[in-house]
């Protein structure tokens, strides 16, 4: 089947700052679009079986020796399966170190006066409630879209995004998926621009 | 200042797991007994063990991939469970590696160890170290994070590959962390998940020191971000 907007079986726009849930079957493509580029977008991936099974970013950098995201990454959950396998992105270098916004690290990165604002692990405590899991199951996630550079003496800093309006990213699942999405609402950083705005998640029949 | 006094000293063996609440205000010396010592750590409020160690936000807020002395260790509560008090390693730590498993063991290491063969000289893993060390607190799987690991250190090459440092500890060489929680702190001592070769990781020396409590001048050293950090810890205890 060529892989044409209107065979998609889901296509909805996530408004900034929103969370969402949803399960990609075995076999599925799963696209997130960047609408107008520099958002970050916080995801978590589960064995819709048995969500103690879960994305981990540690195995998934270890195995192909890179700490970036891209095209080729295959995604490795903590029982040290392949859960999805990415193969399309117009961007590159999604982000595996930075982990997601909370009330409380916010607290502490930008000042304590911070711990009212909206954040990304509000938006996945949400999710988890919802779901019956337990934030036990919230661990670091992937920020697609977002840039964090590693210098050679280990600096970090989440810096502009390299994202342009229509770039996205896009994997084909290799079992059951259960995936969790914060679309940032950090409004103290550069992850998304200071400015928060929406995505587009697509998914086909393979 | 900690104490010089000690409430606990022993020796954690080649290959074996170890778990302990170490209470806040106390401080654990981890030390190398030989020159090829590779811890990793998993470590939780004890209070609420959904509270844990979270590497992401501790890089992330200390603008480091990489750890060492006078940098903290946080939860995703914006605590900090330990500060990294002493470092005489010049930062063999690590957060990017993750911890063995059964595979990665018998396709890094030569010799088939099982425990027919060796009996307790068999290759252990950290999934099972950690698995069977955190089962003893009703915890399991879900229970597993990104580990801290202690005495290896991967670089980051080019801005993007990993590679494991080929430095080790020298003997004697120690790491001692400070407990701002009490915190239930799970070891595994196996070789770190990119090390290949000879299965032989040292035995490490554990000393506890009794608790303290904190007082403004033990925070000078640290950053306005790990300052705050100690504050809304200090709230919790409030």
């Amino acid at each position: 089947m060529t892989k044409k907007i209107e065979n998609t079986i889901y296509n909805e726009k996530l408004k900034s700052g929103l969370p969402w849930s949803g399960v990609i079957k075995k076999g599925q493509r799963f696209r997130i679009v960047d609408l107008e580029g520099c958002q970050a977008v916080d995801t978590l991936f589960y064995n819709n079986d048995d969500f103690s099974e879960k994305y981990s970013p540690t195995d998934t950098i270890r195995e192909q020796g890179s700490i970036f995201i891209t095209t080729g990454t295959k995604l490795i959950s903590s029982d040290d399966n392949v859960m999805m396998e990415v193969v399309e992105d117009t961007c590159g270098n999604h982000d595996t170190l930075g982990g997601h916004c909370s009330a409380e690290s916010n607290s502490v990165r930008f000042g304590l006066d911070k711990r009212y604002m909206h954040s990304c692990r509000d938006n996945y405590l949400t999710l988890v409630g919802e779901l019956e899991m337990s934030p036990k199951d919230i661990s670091n996630n992937i920020n697609f879209f977002m840039n964090v550079p590693v210098e050679e003496n280990g600096h970090l800093a989440i810096v502009d995004g390299i994202s342009n309006p229509g770039d996205y990213v896009e994997m084909v699942a290799k079992m059951d998926t259960l995936v969790l999405i914060s679309n940032c609402p950090q409004l103290n950083n550069p992850c998304n621009g200071y400015n928060p705005t929406p995505i587009q998640i697509l998914i086909w029949e393979n | 200042m900690r104490s010089e006094k000690i409430v606990l000293n022993e020796t954690l063996y080649s290959s074996v797991k170890w778990s302990k609440i170490i209470k806040r205000g106390q401080s654990i010396k981890l030390k190398a007994l030989g020159e090829n010592a590779s811890l990793s750590a998993m470590f939780y409020n004890a209070s609420n063990v959904s509270e844990r160690f979270n590497s992401a936000d501790t890089v992330k807020i200390q603008w480091n991939a990489f750890l060492g002395k006078e940098k903290v260790l946080f939860s995703e509560m914006g605590r900090v469970l330990f500060s990294i008090s002493k470092d005489s390693t010049d930062g063999l730590l690590d957060t990017l590696g993750g911890i063995s498993n059964p595979r990665l063991i018998k396709e890094n290491f030569e010799g088939d160890a099982t425990f027919e063969s060796c009996r307790n000289g068999y290759f252990k893993s950290d999934r099972e170290n950690f698995l069977i060390e955190l089962g003893k607190y009703g915890m399991g799987k879900k229970d597993m994070i990104p580990a801290l690991n202690l005495f290896r250190k991967v670089d980051v090459k080019e801005g993007s590959l990993l590679e494991l440092n080929p430095r080790c500890a020298k003997k004697g060489d120690f790491i001692e962390l400070t407990a701002h929680m009490d915190v239930l702190l799970v070891l595994s001592n196996t070789p770190h998940a990119m090390d290949k070769g000879e299965y032989n990781p040292s035995d490490v020396e554990i000393t506890i020191f009794d608790a303290v409590e904190f007082k403004n001048e033990d925070y000078t050293n640290y950053s306005d971000e790990a300052k705050r950090g100690f504050k809304n810890t200090n709230r919790y205890f409030a």
